[in-house]
């Protein structure tokens, strides 16, 4: 804990987030990130479950590097929190299981571009994907859906805390 | 400020300050519709900008539905969030800021939705330069809405009216 508050020291970090408009300006910054990504990443999962079927899927693809900038932006910010206050993110339950859930939408996400990528590519404008994709896309939605969730309960439940078996 | 107080010691601005959800509801299920609202209205915006070039302008309204009903749940959980706390809310000029933010955005996704997303004519044309800049007007116009909402908690003047009383 102290080598992470002596680097947000050493970088100006801790003094930023703790002066009057550091830490909701970050906030904000990191809302702006995680709507980018739902823009690209949500849009591109909602044409997969079948909404605004006609658009091509692959068409829909080169919207993701704005998801990935808000991607970067997420993580940017997101350390920016974690380093200027540790012991308030560390052992708190929410921000363990917001991490397993970025954690499981990348593993799906890789997964995705393994081995389904072309499959989707494939799918006729008018029809929606096969099975598999659809899944991959539900799966995406729901991570995505508990990351938003998680955060907001970052700041909700704090050590200690007696909703969680392995917090004890 | 009184008629703020009395409202806020209705037994339902109690209940939404005190129990343990009912706040918390209000304010995830905003998060999330205001993730979705965004989120689509800056892809439309990004399209009319040029981004993914091959998407069909006119079939981006099918993601309208969702954007719609959304939109509502930010309106009726910004409310509860407001019932809760409506001195802090309604005293503060950034709420103001932010409801600006939000109905010029808005505004602007249905003008496109109008003038072009109506008709598949336009999917591929050239885009007026006149739309691509309230294109890339939606973006700041949704940062200082997002932006607002997060520093409405932390500069309110006034908590509770009541407290007046």
């Amino acid at each position: 804990m102290d080598a992470i508050l002596g680097f947000a020291h050493n970088t100006g970090i801790y003094d930023f987030m703790h002066s009057a408009w550091g830490w909701p300006l970050t906030e904000s910054v990191h809302f702006i990130g995680l709507c980018l990504l739902i823009g690209s990443v949500g849009v591109f999962d909602l044409r997969m479950v079948g909404v605004g079927r006609g658009i091509p899927i692959k068409a829909l693809h080169f919207l993701v590097p704005a998801g990935v900038l808000g991607f970067c932006l997420n993580v940017i910010t997101g350390v920016m929190f974690f380093v200027s206050a540790p012991d308030q993110y560390s052992f708190n339950p929410a921000f363990q299981l917001k991490m397993l859930f970025i954690v499981l939408a990348g593993v799906n996400m890789l997964f995705f571009y393994r081995f389904l990528l072309q499959e989707a590519h494939a799918t006729p404008v008018l029809n929606r994907p096969v099975n598999s994709v659809v899944l991959i896309a539900v799966v995406s939605m729901i991570c995505w859906a508990m990351v938003i969730l998680l955060g907001r309960l970052i700041t909700y439940f704090r050590p200690p805390y007696y909703w969680c078996f392995w917090c004890g | 400020m009184y008629y703020l107080a009395r409202l806020e010691e209705t037994a339902f601005s109690i209940w939404m300050r005190e129990s343990e959800w009912g706040f918390f509801s209000a304010l995830v299920m905003h998060s999330l519709a205001m993730g979705l609202v965004v989120g689509i209205n800056l892809a439309v915006a990004l399209r009319v900008l040029g981004m993914a070039p091959n998407v069909p302008l006119s079939l981006m309204v099918r993601f309208y539905p969702i954007m719609r009903v959304a939109a509502i749940i930010i309106l009726l959980s910004g409310l509860l969030l407001l019932l809760a706390y409506p001195a802090k809310g309604l005293t503060n000029p950034v709420l103001y800021l932010k409801l600006f933010g939000v109905l010029a955005a808005l505004w602007i996704a249905r003008y496109f939705r109008l003038r072009l997303m109506a008709d598949n004519s336009q999917d591929f044309v050239a885009i007026h330069q006149r739309h691509k800049l309230m294109a890339m007007a939606v973006i700041p116009l949704w940062f200082v809405s997002v932006g607002a909402g997060r520093f409405l908690a932390y500069t309110h003047g006034i908590l509770l009216a009541s407290s007046f009383y």
